[in-house]
């Protein structure tokens, strides 16, 4: 007695487990689901985006010749004046004063939670987990010593810095490395505001600056700027 | 043993399949929205945010083209619009780029926002109304960090979110405005609620629990108009400014909150961000741009992606200006061009060949209904100047809002002057109030005791306890010399009859229906007719009593005048 009574309670189980699978597969077919269990896939991976970069100029700056890098994004743009930024509905046109902006744009590839009175001066090769340790590494482009910036009030001193070329070859836009208090992620690019510089490609804007990308991913960074009195 | 041996297998079988179940949800890496209903994009964000993964949203057809070349995961839960998809087959197209996509079509946004509340293992909640997005962008960070997901209410739906909750143990906040039904409904659940009726104070509240639980000396600066990326994660708490100005209670809150840094999404409001930052000294960061790449190459910044929400719309512009020669007074009409009403205050400076000569406007806060033009009248000391030879000017400062304390949107603009010469003669008095029982129906009576001329009334009456106004909207042309009857229908029982025996009617009135630039008040008794009452039957009947004797009469009169003939015709034969 004792031992059918354990059989059926066994039976039992195996049949609700079966159920359960089935409720499982049944869920799965209702929402469209496109994986069939059991068959093997591979991703081949999301096919670069399409943007309207072109082909730059963005050279090494420890060599002594000139080749391009994959590891490293240029932007470029203005921030005073009449400004179009493009979006979905075109260009929208703002125009900001200069006394508006001062000091800085940054730009960071975290969208959100950036401690800005809390930023500390970056270390020359914190982005080398991103573009490697080759020739065009985190540490052989932060090679223009270091500066000050002031950022949300508090001066931060000894930030490792980059100096990216206007059209003659000379180093104009001044570009540092920040990071979180405490060292570590986000890293965020800072960049001095130039009123109406000369660029890399021989056009005017207020700020140029390089961000890393490990040359395979498309990387979406975005851009602040702190307004002035 | 072949027993027990069944057993061992049973409950390994029961386990695996039971894990298939739970990891059902974790079958995926990013939710991405393809749908131009907010409340689908904004249920699926908030559906990522509890049960951590990434999310993304379409917010434009040209954005659906470089969203796939932002998604670095393999794994896409998809949820697509079944009628208000931005594109369609986003699926296809995903798959085609080589993701692995799991789709959910949705019916509604509300549906889906209720559906995928039952997904969740959660029992905090977040209650608003679905009419503007300013509401569900000021809790989206208290939802994140108290792990609470966000419901929309409205009467076709309180019941079945009514049926969710009410067996689960759970705390419900309410927040913004419900209408009653909705209210009444969910009163069973024991919520808190936040509703101070106006946007900035509720959005403050919010900002104060959100710190509550993770203090933080940093908030994003926005309207409330538009979900952003960055915007939905919960990083930080939402702050509201004005899009023009930032309302003094919103300065206030920073001032005394320890609140360092600001960060403003919203290219167009830099002049509002400035004044906060000039009044509050705060730091601000500005976030304008993005761009994208894959690096060897350089592009220029482009604007945020932005889904916009629907939001209460405000727009007040001036009409007319003139000086009434006859009266003294700077006449200025103002209109509200969209269908919501709105609160304006208005500073006006008159200059007399450009020299400023006086400042007039409005103390406090005043109610525009819509599409009204209304006109005010501001008494202006111009007697010294020679008008004829002079030229008039105005430099006008207009704020106005949604509430009284909300006036966050401004207009300044200068405009020349007009000479009219207009007396207006209207005189009117309110002779009669009146309730039909019968018809439901409220009557005052106006008569104009002047010219041909314009009224607004307004009663103030006790309905269920509590103060309505009736009327107060609509503009009546009076004849001279006549009494006209305006009727409003109202239901009202006998205790509503017993509290407003005596009623307060005011009646703004004058001869140019966009100038009711008179205006008169006084409390009157209401005179109630009973259901079944005849009285008012008593000289209709009077009169329809002597029209059957009078026509009676001529009946009787003309049978005697044929027989009278008939008598004298039969005589002449003979």
């Amino acid at each position: 007695m004792n031992s059918k009574r354990t059989f059926s309670l066994g039976l039992i189980s195996i049949v609700t487990a079966i159920i359960l699978f089935g409720f499982v597969f049944l869920t799965s077919a209702q929402q469209g689901a496109t994986v069939t269990p059991g068959t093997p896939e591979t991703w081949s991976g999301p096919s670069p985006g399409s943007t309207t970069a072109e082909g730059g100029n963005i050279t090494e700056v420890n060599m002594s010749g000139v080749s391009q890098t994959i590891h490293w994004q240029g932007f470029w743009g203005q921030v005073s004046g009449s400004i179009a930024l493009k979006d979905a509905s075109n260009n929208t046109m703002y125009n900001w004063t200069v006394t508006t902006v001062s000091g800085n744009v940054y730009t960071s590839n975290q969208s959100t939670g950036i401690s800005w009175s809390t930023l500390e001066a970056g270390e020359a090769g914190d982005c080398n987990n991103i573009v490697g340790t080759g020739a065009d590494s985190c540490t052989n482009t932060f090679t223009a010593g270091t500066r000050s910036f002031i950022v949300a009030g508090n001066t931060i001193s000894s930030v490792p810095r980059v100096q990216t070329f206007n059209y003659t070859g000379s180093g104009t836009f001044d570009e540092g490395i920040l990071e979180k208090s405490g060292g570590g992620p986000p890293w965020v690019y800072v960049a001095e505001i130039y009123n109406n510089a000369n660029t890399f490609k021989n056009g005017i804007a207020d700020f140029q600056m390089i961000v890393p990308v490990n040359g395979t991913n498309t990387v979406t960074y975005y851009f602040w700027l702190e307004l002035g009195v | 043993m072949k027993r027990k041996k069944v057993i061992i297998l049973a409950l390994i079988l029961m386990f695996i399949s039971s894990s298939q179940a739970l990891a059902l949800k974790d079958n995926f890496d990013i939710i991405v929205v393809n749908s131009e209903d907010w409340i689908d994009v904004y249920s699926g964000i908030m559906y990522a945010n509890l049960v951590g993964k990434p999310f993304n949203f379409i917010t434009s057809r040209e954005h659906s083209t470089r969203l796939p070349s932002l998604i670095d995961s393999k794994n896409v839960y998809l949820i697509e619009s079944e009628k208000l998809p931005f594109v369609m087959g986003y699926k296809d197209t995903l798959e085609g780029r080589g993701f692995s996509v799991e789709e959910k079509i949705s019916e509604s946004g509300k549906n889906l926002n209720l559906e995928l509340a039952r997904d969740l293992d959660i029992n905090n909640f977040v209650i608003i109304d679905d009419t503007y997005g300013y509401n569900a962008i000021s809790v989206c960070p208290y939802a994140v960090v108290s792990k609470s997901y966000v419901l929309f209410a409205d009467e076709e739906n309180v019941d079945d979110i009514y049926d969710f909750l009410k067996n689960k143990r759970v705390k419900v906040l309410i927040y913004g405005y419900l209408n009653e039904e909705v209210m009444g409904k969910l009163k069973e659940l024991e919520p808190e609620v936040i509703d101070y009726g106006d946007k900035f104070d509720n959005n403050i509240e919010m900002v104060k629990k959100y710190r509550q639980i993770r203090s933080i000396d940093q908030v994003t600066l926005t309207t409330g108009d538009f979900m952003e990326l960055g915007l939905m994660r919960g990083a930080e708490p939402i702050l509201f400014i004005g899009k023009d100005s930032v309302p003094e209670q919103v300065v206030g809150y920073v001032k005394g909150s320890g609140i360092k840094v600001g960060v403003l999404i919203g290219n167009e409001l830099i002049r509002s961000a400035q004044s906060l930052k000039a009044k509050t000294g705060i730091s601000v960061f500005l976030k304008f741009g993005q761009g994208s790449g894959a690096g060897a190459g350089s592009t220029a910044v482009r604007g945020l992606d932005l889904f916009h929400l629907p939001s209460y719309p405000l727009n007040v512009t001036v009409g007319d200006i003139a000086f009434n020669i006859l009266t003294n007074e700077l006449e200025i009409i103002y209109k509200n061009e969209v269908d919501t009403f709105s609160y304006f205050k208005p500073s006006i400076k008159v200059y007399v060949d450009d020299e400023l000569v006086q400042t007039v406007g409005e103390k406090e806060p005043v109610l525009i209904d819509a599409k009204e033009e209304r006109g005010s009248t501001y008494p202006v000391d111009l007697s010294e100047y020679d008008l004829g030879a002079s030229k008039l000017k105005a430099d006008i400062f207009l704020q106005y809002g949604e509430s009284k304390k909300s006036m966050e949107r401004t207009l300044d603009e200068e405009l020349d002057i007009n000479m009219v010469k207009i007396e207006d003669l209207s005189d009117i008095e309110i002779v009669d109030l009146g309730y039909d029982k019968d018809k439901n129906l409220l009557t005052i009576g106006i008569k104009n005791k002047g010219s041909s001329c314009y009224a607004k009334p307004t009663l103030t009456l006790t309905i269920m306890g509590d103060k309505t106004t009736v009327g107060g909207t609509d503009i009546y042309p009076i004849t001279e010399k006549v009494i006209k009857n305006i009727n409003f229908d109202v239901e009202l029982s006998d205790e509503d009859l017993r509290a407003n025996e005596n009623v307060r009617v005011e009646i703004l009135y004058g001869e140019r229906e966009n100038f009711l630039i008179n205006s008169i008040g006084q409390g009157i008794a209401l005179k109630v007719k009973e259901k079944g009452d005849l009285s008012s039957l008593f000289y209709p009947a009077i009169i329809l009593l002597l029209l059957i004797v009078i026509v009676f009469l001529l009946v009787l009169v003309l049978r005697k005048k044929g027989k009278g003939e008939e008598k004298k015709g039969l005589g002449k034969t003979k």
